[in-house]
């Protein structure tokens, strides 16, 4: 839940960030759509953790500060985020949930999973598409920034999957039925999914996102 | 995990990658980059009205083909008793004809469809009932257990999926550039986590 209260912000602030970037009609009502679809799922999630007994009620932490990135063009800053959010989060949580729902048994949990997965898919597209039509586009110096920007995106990444991830998580007998899996196991499609499937991808797209991974822990405050 | 889910859901996630694969709902967004203002031609142009139907039947008639604009045939479809989700051949025929009638012909760039707008359950419902049993076999890429056409899938889906992001792995914030604090720990936990395979 409160992680739908936090992407809702995201989606709408790149919903706005999308109206001014240059990339494509309706870009930005669409992530304003996926901002309603947060705040909405997050309530089904609620509900389910009151149906199972307990209680569906969190503090949301401040809104996280949506960077703009100044300094780089609209759209290359635009497509950093649509990377970030899009080709990276939302592939992995695609990759993720996939992996809970093949194993979770026909029901009604099932069937809300699989809306949920079908609507990550969607979102993960979104930013593929769009990176991948606007990517080629870039001068040689957008090009150069978005490449500069891939190991902090990815180290990102890493630090919030794994902050998501207790690697010492084991869910008990049943826990499938609920959709829940060992931390350790989704650590490991985690790496899977980044290296197996990002990185190729990014590649093919004249991204340098293998070596951008190779130095994610080498980076370095400014 | 089981190593069957496992490589699923690689499959899966590479699939997203390749902007072109369309293999079920969530493959369908709104994003060509050239994407143009225009409305949809229309299948008919407006919606269906009314839940008087009687259950699973096309109580109205269906007039003029798809794509003709202006006074649209009106379907009007009723939940059956096992909900709009489970299959019901009369319904998911009263909701082809339904989901056709009111679906612009361009649904993915028209502004008049898609997230639940414009607001009308008997299209929500319609739309679960000629999804729901066929989520895995698009997904899959096999044959469908409830075929249907393809342009009133295409409608039905970016109906409930166009863009979405129900999730509780929503993204977080995309980092600043200048987000280069050091973290030593991850290299340690990353590395334990791989050990694991």
């Amino acid at each position: 839940m409160t992680n739908e209260a936090q992407s809702s912000y995201v989606f709408e602030a790149l919903g706005e960030q999308l109206d001014e970037a240059g990339l494509g009609a309706n870009l930005g009502a669409a992530a304003r759509a996926f901002a309603r679809e947060e705040l909405r799922h997050g309530e089904l999630c609620g509900a389910v953790v009151e149906a199972l007994g307990g209680s569906a009620v969190a503090g949301v932490e401040d809104q996280p500060r949506f960077p703009m990135h100044p300094g780089s063009t609209r759209r290359e800053a635009a497509l950093r985020n649509l990377l970030s959010i899009g080709c990276l989060s939302e592939t992995v949580a695609v990759s993720l949930i996939g992996a809970e729902r093949e194993e979770m048994p026909e029901g009604p949990l099932r069937e809300l999973l699989t809306q949920i997965w079908a609507d990550e898919i969607g979102h993960a597209r979104f930013g593929w598409t769009l990176v991948a039509a606007h990517a080629p586009l870039l001068t040689a110096e957008e090009r150069a920034q978005l490449a500069a920007y891939l190991p902090v995106a990815l180290r990102h990444l890493e630090r919030h999957e794994l902050a998501h991830l207790p690697d010492a998580h084991a869910p008990g007998a049943g826990s499938n039925e609920l959709g829940l899996c060992s931390g350790r196991d989704a650590r490991v499609l985690f790496y899977a999914t980044v290296e197996r499937v990002i990185l190729p991808r990014l590649d093919a797209l004249g991204l340098p996102a293998r070596s951008a991974w190779a130095s994610r822990h080498a980076l370095r405050a400014a | 995990m089981q190593a069957g889910a496992f490589e699923a859901a690689l499959r899966a996630a590479a699939k997203v990658t390749l902007g072109t694969a369309l293999f079920g709902c969530g493959a369908i967004a709104r994003v060509s980059p050239d994407e143009t203002e225009a409305g949809a031609g229309g299948r008919g142009g407006a919606e269906p009205t009314g839940l008087g139907g009687v259950g699973g039947t096309a109580e109205a008639s269906v007039g003029g083909a798809s794509g003709a604009g202006g006074e649209a045939p009106v379907e009007s479809c009723q939940e059956p008793a096992s909900g709009w989700a489970a299959y019901e051949p009369a319904t998911f025929a009263c909701c082809t004809a339904a989901v056709d009638a009111a679906a612009p012909a361009d649904p993915e760039s028209s502004r008049e469809w898609g997230f639940h707008t414009p607001e009308d359950p008997m299209l929500d419902g319609c739309c679960a009932q000629i999804l729901t049993e066929n989520y895995d076999a698009l997904w899959s890429g096999s044959a469908l257990p409830h075929p249907v056409d393809d342009g009133v899938l295409a409608a039905c889906c970016v109906r409930a999926h166009g863009n979405a992001g129900c999730t509780p792995w929503g993204p977080p914030c995309p980092p600043a550039m200048d987000d280069l604090e050091p973290v030593p720990w991850i290299a340690g936990r990353g590395d334990s986590a791989r050990g694991v395979a």
